[in-house]
């Protein structure tokens, strides 16, 4: 009976508070959620039941890390590792790969602190390129050793480099050019082109071109053998073990949990400071925020430029940063059956007049700009004061020239969800349609999951498209090659070899075999400037790439080819 | 027909709502208009690539012989392998099921533990103090996202109170026990490993009560309703006429007979905390099956989507089929099997 008192609920009611526990008022309050009710709560049991620590030991570092007396020489780092497959060096393209690569190992030729003008000794101490760039020597580093503590020799450089190739998977590119590769003798590795490529150099300091340990790798079902594709049967090994010359070693791999990384004690080279690496699987970017404000993440991996934002005036964080080398661009097709305006090189230069690059830079902050889709500070690159300027009158002059007069329709594909180094592909997009309205010319915008653009995109079935670039390896021709006619990117927007007025892919060719930098750079530069007269492509915008970490951790670099490099970090 | 029959029979309707399922997700799947190969490689990805990724996968085989022969292996109980992952989706499940068992269990304890009392609580004294707190706190919590309430929930109780651990399911700086169920909580208990035992534990504080009391809200609702409806009845006032004390009354004759339909919601909660989980597992770093179920969604994985959804339909059929058994107890005039 409802009606009737029940003599309990005075002390029920009251002990309710009195008894409140933290433990109770977590449950009730997060099961109401913390609205307004909750806050009152909040303050009824806070009181009577300050927190101790019985029931939930805090869990800041001090309560996480070892009871080891002063700071711990691990470095927790937090960063989306969902989507890694393989840990595999000659395998992974996924996210983060590269850090993992260039922590364990090492490529003949490297690039450091960002600087790429020329590429540094890392396993090779010398070199020789032949004058036509077709024959490359390396001597090898004496003593160097693998994790095992095996000897690293030219054979283990020729079976990693044959390896890469053989297997097909997505890295295994940056061999494209080689034709064979051998080893004279033990500390000499030869390799030979199957055309003059002067970038070579470059292209071998990605983090896939590792060198690997091969008695260790076969023992483990690894194999360099032209079926390596189908016979290879080290991928989950080398997920959760690594075989590398690098400063440090994979001891675990849990997917979606952590990756963790020790000193290897045979590195010829050792991590400069921690001792142990643990990469946390945290995919959230505001829990990551959460975690790094906390310290219990001493690098985040994946904040947004909110997140940085929200971060200023923090003292207890820093962030670095650094061109992403991720342009954006706008491509327009080329084929007539798709859109007949577009197809004609005037439009391009029209429309290329008409976008307001400053208002595209204001969008989103930190960001740069760049003469054509190669990263402005990369040696070749077309410098910024050669830039399409925005000039809305020579944007209707070209119109009008085209017989366009009047502007025209086109449909602009996105994917709806992709975020280049933080900028959202779609706010571009919806600028440029702004931009391009004001000389007649009418955008139809249309978004797609981002599976389905992708399919669209390499199908080469838009009319026009915004997506980015970003660099493998520091040489333009990276860039240059996939953008001119017939180059992977300029095939989709059906840019082929007949429409290679200028000779722009023979050009390209002769600059690939001239070693000598100070006659290849130019001709880099020159082919920019011909394909800013008439190809079908727009530079946008290049957002930063930022790090935000812990300020008591020294030496950290945003760096776009290896992302960052715990083994130069320090406290 | 026995209740032995019953179980039985219900076990066998599995196999054709497996195939069923497994139909329905290639088909789904497959009207998307993208093409797996798109979603697992870069853009950058060259045409030689793509063709032996093609191959390796099967993926340039005629859709139908790709159904078939996914459908041959699965009736062998043989998943396939995961087309993201390259792992054998049962090994993927048998490694990403157990993080979410354990979260959703505790969450279930949540939702009982605290879903129940106060559903019975609220209705006892109704219009009181506390009823009138509960169900304006309820609603808010129903209300509210379940994302928002977990980073509000890391923001409040991990950042600045810290009073329980951040995201994650044992810290980072302790090893995970040796693996013998994957549930972290049991395995550091069967191995006596009381460092991971009790970072484990606290680390589902939070998380579970973020999923957990989500559900709970809606628990306590039904609770609450049926103990007022049973409240009203007139063997009720028969107790209290024989001079039984009120909790007596209480306990032993309203909440037995208003649970029944309690159980019943009970049922259909723990499919929706296994299935509602990946929201709760990306916000607090939970490595579990929901996340994996999303990336086999946007990475269009069918082995995957199909493992996750038949590995989540057996486990709600089962947990209704035992709900069914225990209302069959729980109330003599439910027979089962007639």
């Amino acid at each position: 009976m409802s009606q009737q008192k029940p003599k309990g609920k005075e002390s029920v009611t009251t002990s309710a508070i009195r008894k409140c526990t933290r433990r109770q008022f977590i449950g009730l309050t997060l099961a109401g959620g913390v609205g307004v009710a909750g806050a009152s709560l909040f303050t009824a049991c806070a009181q009577p039941a300050p927190p101790t620590a019985t029931t939930a030991p805090a869990a800041g570092p001090a309560a996480t890390a070892a009871p080891a007396a002063g700071a711990s020489k691990t470095l927790v780092v937090g960063v989306s590792i969902d989507d890694i497959v393989s840990l595999d060096p000659h395998r992974a393209m996924e996210v983060i790969y590269p850090v993992f690569d260039h922590a364990c190992y090492e490529t003949l030729v490297t690039y450091e602190n960002n600087d790429f003008s020329k590429p540094l000794p890392a396993l090779a101490t010398s070199w020789d390129v032949s004058s036509d760039a077709k024959v490359y020597t390396f001597k090898l580093r004496q003593g160097v050793k693998f994790a095992s503590g095996n000897p690293m020799t030219s054979d283990d450089v020729k079976w990693s480099y044959e390896r890469l190739i053989n297997l097909k998977g997505q890295p295994a590119f940056f061999l494209d050019s080689l034709d064979k590769v051998e080893a004279p003798d033990a500390q000499t590795v030869k390799v030979t082109l199957k055309q003059s490529d002067a970038s070579f150099l470059a292209a071998i300091t990605a983090p896939p071109v590792a060198i690997i340990d091969r008695k260790t790798a076969e023992a483990h079902g690894a194999t360099a053998a032209a079926d390596a594709g189908k016979t290879d049967k080290a991928e989950q090994w080398l997920t959760s073990n690594s075989i590398g010359t690098g400063p440090y070693v994979i001891t675990q791999y849990t997917a979606k949990g952590q990756v963790q990384l020790k000193r290897n004690q045979n590195a010829w080279k050792p991590a400069k400071y921690f001792d142990e690496v643990l990469v946390k699987g945290v995919p959230d970017a505001g829990t990551q925020q959460l975690m790094l404000q906390k310290g219990d993440i001493d690098l985040a991996g994946n904040l947004q430029p909110e997140h940085i934002q929200a971060l200023k005036g923090n003292k207890d964080v820093a962030v670095a940063s650094t061109p992403s080398t991720d342009v954006a661009y706008l491509g327009m097709t080329r084929d007539p059956k798709k859109n007949e305006a577009l197809a004609k090189p005037e439009v391009g230069q029209a429309i290329r007049a008409a976008i307001d690059y400053e208002g595209l830079k204001a969008l989103v902050p930190g960001s740069v700009r760049d003469a054509f889709i190669v990263t402005s500070g990369l040696a070749g690159s077309l410098p910024v004061s050669e830039a399409p300027a925005t000039d809305l009158n020579k944007a209707k002059e070209l119109l009008t020239k085209a017989g366009y007069p009047n502007g025209f329709k086109a449909k602009l594909n996105v994917s709806a969800t992709m975020v280049r180094a933080g900028a959202k592909i779609v706010n571009i997009a919806q600028k440029v349609q702004a931009d391009l309205a004001k000389v007649g010319i009418q955008i139809e915008l249309v978004t797609a999951e981002d599976n389905v653009w992708r399919d669209g995109f390499k199908a080469g079935a838009h009319e026009m498209t915004i997506t980015g670039y970003f660099m493998d390896y520091p040489d333009t021709s990276n860039y240059l090659a996939v953008f001119l006619p017939d180059g992977l990117m300029a095939k989709r927007m059906g840019y082929t070899l007949d429409k290679d007025t200028q000779g722009l892919v023979p050009l390209l060719q002769k600059a690939l075999a001239t070693p000598d930098e100070s006659k290849r750079l130019p001709m880099y530069q020159d082919i920019q400037r011909k394909i800013l007269a008439d190809g079908p492509w727009a530079a946008l915008i290049e957002p930063l790439m930022s790090y935000a970490h812990r300020a008591d951790i020294k030496g950290v670099l945003a760096e776009p080819t290896y992302y960052f490099s715990p083994q130069n970090f320090y406290r | 027909m026995t209740l032995q029959a019953y179980v039985l029979r219900r076990v066998l309707l599995l196999v054709p709502m497996i195939v069923g399922i497994s139909l329905l997700t290639f088909v789904v799947s497959h009207m998307v208009p993208a093409d797996p190969v798109s979603a697992m490689l870069t853009d950058k990805a060259r045409p030689e690539t793509v063709a032996a990724f093609r191959e390796q996968w099967g993926l340039d085989r005629p859709l139908p012989e790709q159904y078939l022969r996914y459908l041959g292996g699965l009736l062998r109980l043989d998943f396939g392998v995961s087309i993201f992952s390259h792992h054998p989706v049962a090994d993927d499940l048998a490694l990403y099921l157990p993080a979410t068992l354990e979260l959703a269990t505790t969450a279930l304890l949540v939702t009982v533990f605290l879903g129940i009392p106060l559903g019975v609580l609220t209705a006892v004294y109704r219009e009181s103090w506390l009823d009138r707190v509960v169900r304006v706190v309820s609603l808010l919590g129903a209300s509210a996202p379940i994302f928002w309430l977990a980073i509000v929930g890391l923001l409040v109780f991990y950042s600045w109170l810290d009073w329980v651990p951040g995201p994650g399911r044992i810290d980072a700086r302790i090893a995970a026990p040796q693996t013998i169920t994957g549930l972290y909580t049991v395995d550091s208990l069967l191995t006596q490993n009381w460092d991971a035992f009790g970072s484990s534990v606290r680390h589902l504080i939070l998380p579970a009560l973020v999923l957990g009391g989500n559900q709970m809200v809606y628990l306590l609702r039904v609770t609450r309703s049926s103990v007022l409806e049973v409240l009203g009845q007139e063997y009720v006032r028969t107790a209290h006429a024989k001079g039984l004390g009120w909790w007596t009354v209480v306990y032993r004759h309203a909440v037995p007979n208003a649970l029944i339909p309690t159980v019943a919601y009970l049922g259909l909660s723990y499919g929706s905390l296994l299935a509602g989980a990946v929201v709760t597992e990306i916000v607090f770093a939970w490595p579990g099956m929901g996340r994996y179920a999303l990336q086999g969604t946007t990475r269009l994985d069918f082995p995957a989507i199909v493992g996750v959804t038949t590995v989540i339909a057996v486990i709600y059929v089962a947990v209704n089929l035992v709900v069914d058994v225990a209302q069959s107890f729980m109330d003599p005039r439910i027979r089962l099997g007639r």
